[in-house]
């Protein structure tokens, strides 16, 4: 090693450990808030309380972490394990988008479990949207107000979903991580990222008006366009691939439709429609409704404090759009993807005391929702 | 870089990635899904079905809610009713038999009876649980009442059920059974379930 290289390396060294050292607090909550989560997840397994929906010998008991795998993360499992495959009028795989399980089946294939990989991939890529959120909010929040908002992400309610074998946490990331790239003109990068938001998640697709919005401003084409374009060229490539597999492009429609979901021109008015005969059904999903009434309210202050409009627009879309299958069900998960809710709710909790309430809460509720994964499905 | 090229790459490497990574289904799952597909699309079957050993009989079938118990509480599930008179009612937690008493009757009969008739909702959920569990399922090209078909081998918990599918369609039209102690063959058309049909089934289900 030559002394160029010997300085080069302490000095890389050294900002690194001022870079973590910039971002010690958002370790911290995140560190904090996944352990209450894989505690009370731990402490599920050895109690088997609440039972549930789960029954005696149910895969989710079998395993230390088990809850955190359980509902779709048991659905993303099959894909990986044995593919895509329709079954007629039956709820079924092709409802769930393909990069989490193909991201699983390369783990497994390192020797990892399913269920372990899941976990492992899922709390890092939450660690790594906390911070990439942390960087993209101080592009139109003061410093303050990006790092408020990254904190309430890491102890956010229903985050426990982040922790879960489901596709949220990468899909989270690589939301952010497109928008904050087209920000520095790394198109190619965000269009990389906003490609695999879509495979991942439908919703992800929506990525496309943030990135739209930049490409707009500052009159950029070409590549700026492309990664505009990519999140629906990768979104298209499904229906594509099961028309492959499965001879039927139109499997994931046929699926959702089994899964109680099909997109119609009165799927919002139905949804508001069915709204007291669910709660009659089930009283716990007054949490998606009070949840979505939440994200919108937040989605308004996020707009007046100055977050760009292309990402106000691209977070209703997560929030209304799963309403247009008819159905409330689970928009409060859909809209952990609207990155500024999180921005509107720092900027509603500037004054500390609001803040350290809304903390505390959070971390409770957090707790509460992970504890009964096995009564109500996220 | 171009617009559209970059777009190209983003979606053959998207397809590329589900095509290289993920597993795809066997054709035997493939033509089953098919043939539950067919099953799901309609609620009655009539044919013509005969267990090992006995003779040949007439066999009409539908699926609809039918009242087990005679509690008036209504249930779903697939109701057979045979040429001899013998009625099969099958729902959830129950399985009914009504009419002439048989000597002997081995313990599966009836559900073999109503595998054989080719109950749309039972045959369905008989594919959905053999596909669920990813077993194997065979596949190979024979002849049934000198018509070439499919031959489909479903492994179930309780027995193996063969399911004949037309080659083009795969369309189930016939089906063999063996369960412990009990086997057979039966041949049938899937066909539109008419008004008064069901009424006159619940009629022979007090």
């Amino acid at each position: 090693m030559t002394a160029e290289t010997f300085v080069a390396d302490r000095s890389s060294t050294r900002e690194l450990a001022t870079w973590i050292a910039a971002r010690r607090e958002l370790f911290a909550w995140w560190a904090g808030s996944r352990a209450l989560v894989l505690g009370v997840a731990l402490l599920g397994h050895f109690t088997r309380y609440p039972h549930g929906y789960f029954g005696r010998h149910a895969y989710a008991w079998r395993h230390a972490f088990g809850i955190l795998g359980a509902w779709d993360g048991t659905w993303y499992r099959r894909i990986a394990q044995h593919g895509y495959l329709l079954v007629p009028g039956r709820q079924s795989d092709p409802a769930f988008f393909p990069l989490w399980p193909v991201i699983l089946r390369l783990a497994h294939g390192l020797g990892i479990s399913y269920l372990a990989a899941a976990i492992v991939l899922a709390n890092a890529c939450f660690l790594g949207a906390i911070l990439v959120v942390d960087a993209l909010g101080r592009r139109w929040l003061p410093a303050a107000d990006a790092r408020r908002a990254a904190v309430l992400l890491a102890v956010f309610p229903l985050g426990a979903v982040f922790s879960m074998a489901y596709p949220e946490s990468l899909v989270l990331l690589l939301l952010a991580g497109a928008t904050l790239a087209a920000l520095d003109d790394r198109w190619l990068l965000a269009a990389a990222c906003a490609g695999g938001a879509a495979l991942a998640r439908p919703e992800g697709v929506l990525v496309a008006l943030p990135l739209a919005a930049v490409a707009w401003r500052r009159r950029r084409r070409g590549a700026a366009l492309g990664a505009v374009l990519a999140p629906v060229a990768a979104l298209v490539s499904f229906p594509l691939y099961l028309g492959q597999v499965l001879h039927d492009p139109g499997a994931w429609g046929r699926a959702e439709k089994a899964w109680g979901r099909s997109f119609r021109w009165d799927g919002v008015y139905r949804a508001f429609d069915t709204v007291p005969a669910m709660l009659r059904h089930n009283a716990w999903l007054t949490r998606d409704v009070v949840f979505f009434v939440v994200y919108l309210a937040l989605l308004a202050v996020a707009y007046r404090a100055g977050v760009s409009r292309g990402w106000i627009a691209a977070g209703a879309g997560m929030v209304l759009l799963p309403l247009a299958s008819g159905s409330l069900l689970s928009d409060g998960r859909f809209g952990l993807l609207a990155i500024p809710v999180y921005w509107g709710l720092a900027v509603a909790a500037r004054d500390r005391r609001v803040h350290g309430v809304l903390l505390a809460v959070s971390l409770v509720l957090l707790a509460g929702v992970t504890l009964t994964i096995p009564s109500l499905f996220p | 870089m171009p617009t559209a090229l970059l777009v190209a790459v983003i979606g053959a490497a998207a397809w590329g990635l589900q095509a290289a990574t993920l597993p795809r289904p066997t054709r035997g799952q493939l033509l089953a899904a098919d043939a539950a597909r067919w099953l799901t699309l309609y609620r009655r079957s009539a044919g013509v079905e005969r267990l090992d050993g006995r003779r040949a009989l007439r066999s009409s079938c539908i699926q609809g809610w039918f009242p087990p118990y005679g509690t008036g509480q209504l249930e779903h599930g697939s109701a057979l009713e045979l040429g001899d008179g013998e009625r099969v009612l099958a729902v959830e937690h129950h399985l009914g038999v009504l009419g002439p008493p048989r000597m002997s009757e081995p313990r599966f009969a009836p559900l073999v009876e109503l595998e054989l008739a080719g109950c749309p909702h039972l045959l369905a959920m008989r594919i959905d649980a053999v596909l669920a569990a990813h077993r194997g399922i065979g596949v190979w090209r024979t002849s049934v009442l000198a018509r070439p078909v499919v031959a489909l081998s479903l492994h179930t918990r309780l027995s193996e059920i063969l399911l004949y599918v037309t080659p083009r369609t795969r369309e189930p039209i016939a089906v063999r059974v063996n369960a412990p102690g009990v086997s057979g063959f039966g041949s049938f058309r899937l066909v539109p379930l008419r008004e008064g049909i069901v009424d006159r089934f619940q009629q022979g289900f007090p």
